[in-house]
C-alpha cells in the first residue's frame, strides 16, 4: 500500500512539474494541482503503515494508523483548495483582460533591457519602446 | 503573561470576522481596524519586557501538553519580531486611510489587512513547524488578495507568477514537512530539536538544504529572488510597503529559527549561507542600479539587503547573529519608511519614474526630508542605525575571518550609496524631465493628504529612534542571539523539565 | 455582498429571460429528472449536514464537512435553477454569514482566555433530558458551527462573484471593469 503510494506521489510530482513548466495558465494550474497532491500524498505515507481508524476504544491502540499526518494532510489539502481556487479566479480574470491564457512577459524587464541595448533612448520614444516590448511579448 | 501570547493572532481575526460583518461602513471598518493593531502593539510591547525580563513564555493551546498540541511561543527573537511588525502595520494602515484608494474603495482591505497581520504574529509565535506552514499559508493568501485588489492587467500579470512562485515554495515545503515527520516522528519544532541531531548526518543536511530553500524563495534570496522585484511594485501604494517591510523578513526570520533551533552545529549550513549572502548583496544592489522606476529600484534593494541578514546568521558567532537581528529590525523600519516616501513621491509627482520626475526638492521639501533620513540610514552612513548594523555584521565577519564576505558587504554598501544618491539626485535635484508630471503638480490633486505624510513621518522618526536606542537595542539583540545559540533553553521551556 | 434586494420586474423578467434560455439548451425530461432529484436530494443533504455538524465531536464529521455538505446542496439548487436561487436561500447576506461565522469560532477560541485558561481549551454541559437521553454539549461544537458558517459564506460568494458572470462586490465601488485609478498615474 505504502510503495503504491509512494509511487502515485512520485508520478504526480513529475507529471506536475511537468505541466509547472509550460507556459499556458490552465496547465500550470493544473500542474500545481498535482503537485499539490502528490505533497499531500506524501504527507499521508510519512505516518508509516497504515492501520484501523484512531478512534478510542474502536479497536487496540497498536493498530490505529497514526492520525496527525492525517490531519496535517487534510489541512494542507484545505489550503492548498483555496489558494487554487483563488488562483482560478485570477486566471478568469486574466483571460478577461487579455484573452489569452499565456503567462504574460515582465514588461518592464524588456523595457529596460532595451533601453540598455540601444543606448539612449530620448524621453519622447520611451513609450514606443514599452509599447514595443509589449507588442512582442503578446506574439 | 502566558495568557497575552495568543492575542497578536486571535485579536486581529476576530476584528477580520467583525470588520467583515461591518462591510457596508467603512469609518466602523477603521475603527475596529486601528484598535485591533493598536492593542496588537501594546500586546506586544508587553510581551518584550516580560520576555526579557523572565525568558521564554509558552502556551498551550487547549491546554493539551507540548508534543501534541499547537504550542505558542515567545522568545526574545519572536517578541522584538512582533513589536516591529505590529508598529509597522499599524503605520501602514494609517497612511492607507489617508491614501483614500484602495482602503477607500474596496470592503475587502480591512478584514484581508488584519487577517495578514494575523498571519505575521502567528510565524512569529508559533512552535510548531506545521503551524509555520499555516502561518505562513494565512499571510500568503491574504497577500495575494491584497497584490491583486483592484485586478489591473499589471497586477494580474504579477499577482499570478507571485501566487505560482508561492504555492510552490508552499509544496517544497509540505514535502519538507512529511519528510521531516517520517524521521523524527514530530513537527514540534521543540521536540525536533532534540531528535534531528540523532538522525544521519546527510539526512540532517538534506533537510537543513530543504528549509533554507523553502525559506529562501520567502525571504527572496539568491538565485530565487527573481519574483520579487516583479510583483512587489505593482500593489496598491501602501500594500507595498508593509510587503517589503514584512514579508520577506518573515522569511528570514524562519531561517534564522529553524538553522539555530532545529539543526545542530555540524548541520548548520555556515558556508552555504554565507555564499548566498555575498551573491544576494551584489545581485541585488546591481538589479536596482539598473531600473527607472523608483518602487522596482526599492524592490531589488532589498533583495540586497536581506543578504546582509543572511551573512550575520551565517556566521553562527553571537556577534553575527546580534548583528543579523538588529539589521533585521532596522531594515523592517527604514525599508517600510522608503516604500512610503516612495508612495508620496508618486502621488505628489504624478509618477515614481527617475526618468519623469524631478526637483522635488524645491516643490515639496517635507518628502525630501522624509526621505533622505531612511535613504542616509539604509546607505550605512554614521550615525544612523543602519551603520550599526553594518558596523556590527562586519566586525563580526572580521572577528570569523570571513575576509570575502566582509569585502563584498563593503562594496555593497558603497553601492548602497550610489542607489540612494541617484534617486536623490534624479527625484529631488533637478528639474522634471516631464511636461505631464509638472502639469500634474500644479493640480489640487496632487496635494499629499497630511493623515499619510504623518504616518510617513511617524515611521521616519522610529527608524530615528532606533538610532538614538541603538546602544539598549544592540545588547537586546546580543541576549538574543545568546538565547538563539542555547536551544536548549527553547526546547526546556517548551517541554518541561522532565523532557 | 449587498443585502438581498426586493426583486423589481425588470429582474424577475430577466431571470425568467435567463432560465429560458437555459431550457432551451436542455430537453424537458433531463430538467424534470434533474429538478426533481434536486427537490428530493436538497433537503436530505441539508439534515445530513446537520447530522455531521452534532456527529462531529466523537464520531466522523464535524463543521467543515458540515459546511461543504451545505455548499454541495447549494450547488445542486444552481445546477436545477440559476444564481438567483442560490443567492435568495438564506435571508442574511454571504458576507454576514462569513463574519459571524469567523467571528463566533474566534470568540469561543478567546473566551478560556479571558476566564483564565488557555486558548481554544473547550467547556462542556451534560444533561439527561426525557427524550435525548444524555446529551453532551461542548464549545467545540460552537466552533465547529462558526467554521461551517464560514464554509457556507465562502460558497455563496463564490456563486455570487461567479455564477452569472456577474463579478465585484457590492460595498466596492470598483466594479471590477478594467478602468485605471481615477488619479492620473502618468505611464505605469
Amino acid at each position: 500500500m505504502t510503495v503504491l503510494l509512494a509511487f502515485a506521489a512520485a508520478f504526480l510530482f513529475a507529471t506536475g512539474t511537468w505541466l509547472l513548466l509550460q507556459r499556458r495558465l490552465s496547465r500550470i494550474l493544473i500542474g500545481i494541482g498535482l503537485v499539490g497532491h502528490g505533497s499531500n500524498i506524501l504527507l499521508l505515507t510519512s505516518g508509516g503503515p497504515s492501520g484501523v481508524a484512531p478512534i478510542i476504544g474502536s479497536a487496540p491502540a497498536v493498530d490505529f494508523s497514526d492520525p496527525l499526518p492525517q490531519a496535517l494532510a487534510l489541512t494542507s489539502i484545505v489550503i492548498t483548495f483555496g489558494v487554487t481556487a483563488f488562483l482560478l479566479a485570477l486566471g478568469y480574470r486574466s483571460w478577461r483582460i487579455t484573452h489569452d491564457d499565456v503567462v504574460e512577459d515582465d514588461v518592464e524587464d524588456r523595457f529596460i533591457a532595451r533601453r540598455r541595448s540601444e543606448d539612449h533612448i530620448v524621453s519622447d520614444t520611451e513609450d514606443a519602446a514599452r509599447a514595443q516590448a509589449a507588442e512582442e511579448d503578446r506574439l | 503573561m502566558n495568557a497575552l501570547i495568543p492575542l497578536p493572532v486571535i485579536l486581529p481575526i476576530l476584528g477580520a470576522a467583525l470588520c467583515v460583518i461591518a462591510a457596508r461602513s467603512r469609518t466602523v471598518q477603521r475603527v475596529l481596524s486601528l484598535a485591533v493593531l493598536t492593542t496588537n502593539v501594546v500586546v506586544s510591547v508587553i510581551l518584550l519586557i516580560r520576555v526579557d525580563d523572565d525568558g521564554i513564555g509558552v502556551t498551550q493551546a487547549g491546554g493539551w501538553r507540548a508534543p501534541l498540541g499547537i504550542t505558542l511561543v515567545v522568545d526574545r527573537l519572536a517578541a522584538v519580531m512582533l513589536v516591529v511588525s505590529s508598529l509597522m502595520l499599524l503605520s501602514v494602515l494609517i497612511y492607507a486611510i489617508g491614501q483614500r484608494e484602495e482602503e477607500a474603495r474596496f470592503a475587502a482591505f480591512n478584514p484581508v489587512y488584519l487577517v495578514l497581520a494575523a498571519g505575521v504574529s502567528a510565524s512569529f509565535i508559533t512552535g510548531d513547524l506545521f503551524n509555520l506552514f499555516v502561518a505562513f499559508e494565512m499571510m500568503l493568501v491574504a497577500s495575494y488578495v491584497l497584490l491583486t485588489l483592484g485586478g489591473r492587467p499589471g497586477q494580474v500579470r504579477s499577482g499570478m507568477s507571485y501566487v505560482v512562485i508561492s504555492l510552490i515554495a508552499s509544496t517544497f515545503f509540505i514535502t519538507a514537512l512529511a519528510l521531516i515527520y517520517a524521521a523524527t516522528g514530530t513537527v514540534n519544532m521543540a521536540q525536533l530539536s532534540e531528535r534531528i541531531p540523532e538522525l544521519p548526518s546527510g539526512v540532517q543536511v538534506g533537510f537543513s538544504l530543504l528549509l533554507i530553500l523553502v525559506f529562501g524563495i520567502k525571504a527572496g534570496v539568491f538565485p530565487l529572488f527573481f519574483w520579487l522585484p516583479d510583483s512587489y511594485p505593482t500593489a496598491p501604494g501602501a500594500i507595498t510597503a508593509v510587503f517589503a517591510g514584512l514579508l520577506t523578513k518573515v522569511g528570514v526570520y524562519a531561517i534564522i529559527r529553524s538553522q539555530t533551533l532545529l539543526f545542530p552545529p555540524d548541520a548548520q549550513q555556515g558556508t552555504v549561507l554565507l555564499v548566498i549572502a555575498g551573491f544576494t548583496m551584489v545581485v541585488g544592489v546591481l538589479g536596482a542600479l539598473a531600473q527607472d522606476d523608483l518602487r522596482r529600484m526599492l524592490s531589488f534593494h532589498i533583495v540586497s539587503h536581506i543578504g546582509y541578514m543572511i551573512f550575520g546568521l551565517a556566521l553562527f558567532t553571537i556577534a553575527g547573529i546580534a548583528a543579523a537581528v538588529f539589521y533585521v529590525v532596522h531594515h523592517i523600519v527604514v525599508k517600510t519608511a522608503l516604500f512610503l516616501v516612495a508612495g508620496l513621491v508618486e502621488h505628489r509627482a504624478g509618477s515614481d519614474r527617475l526618468s519623469r520626475v524631478g526637483g522635488l526638492v524645491r516643490s515639496a521639501p517635507m518628502i525630501a526630508v522624509l526621505f533622505a533620513f531612511p535613504a542616509l540610514s539604509i546607505a550605512g552612513l554614521p550615525p544612523f542605525s543602519g551603520f550599526v548594523g553594518k558596523f556590527g555584521l562586519v566586525s563580526a565577519g572580521i572577528d570569523s575571518t570571513d575576509w570575502v564576505i566582509v569585502a563584498v558587504s563593503l562594496l555593497v554598501s558603497l553601492l548602497t550609496m550610489y542607489v540612494m544618491g541617484r534617486i536623490w539626485s534624479d527625484v529631488f535635484w533637478g528639474e522634471p524631465e516631464d511636461p505631464e508630471v509638472v502639469e500634474w503638480m500644479e493640480t489640487d490633486a496632487s496635494r499629499v493628504p497630511w493623515l499619510m505624510t504623518s504616518a510617513t513621518a511617524a515611521v521616519v522618526v522610529m527608524s530615528l529612534l532606533l538610532m538614538v536606542f541603538a546602544g539598549p537595542l544592540y545588547s537586546y539583540a546580543e541576549r538574543t542571539a545568546a538565547e538563539l545559540l542555547h536551544p536548549e533553553i527553547y526546547v526546556e521551556s517548551v517541554l518541561g523539565e522532565g523532557s | 455582498m449587498s443585502e438581498p434586494m426586493p426583486p423589481t420586474p425588470e429582474d424577475v423578467e430577466s431571470s425568467q429571460a435567463a432560465e429560458r434560455s437555459a431550457n432551451r439548451r436542455l430537453t424537458v425530461t433531463e430538467m424534470l429528472i434533474l429538478d426533481t432529484s434536486v427537490k428530493i436530494l436538497y433537503p436530505a443533504i441539508l439534515v445530513l449536514a446537520l447530522y455531521f455538524l452534532f456527529a462531529g465531536h466523537n464520531r466522523p464529521g464535524g463543521g467543515f464537512v458540515s459546511g461543504l455538505m451545505v455548499g454541495a446542496a447549494l450547488s445542486l439548487r444552481f445546477v436545477s435553477g440559476d444564481a438567483e436561487a442560490v443567492r435568495s436561500t438564506f435571508r442574511l447576506s454571504s458576507h454576514m454569514i462569513l463574519g459571524l461565522g469567523l467571528a463566533l469560532s474566534a470568540t469561543v477560541a478567546l473566551m478560556p482566555v479571558l476566564l483564565g485558561g488557555s486558548i481554544l481549551e473547550h467547556g462542556e454541559l451534560e444533561y439527561d433530558l426525557p427524550i435525548f437521553h444524555h446529551v453532551k454539549l461542548t464549545s467545540t461544537f460552537a466552533f465547529d458551527l462558526g467554521v461551517a458558517l464560514v464554509v457556507i459564506g465562502l460558497v455563496l460568494m463564490a456563486f455570487a462573484a461567479f455564477g452569472d458572470g456577474r463579478v465585484g462586490d457590492p460595498g466596492d465601488e470598483d466594479d471590477g471593469s478594467d478602468d485605471r485609478l481615477p488619479k492620473v498615474r502618468i505611464r505605469r
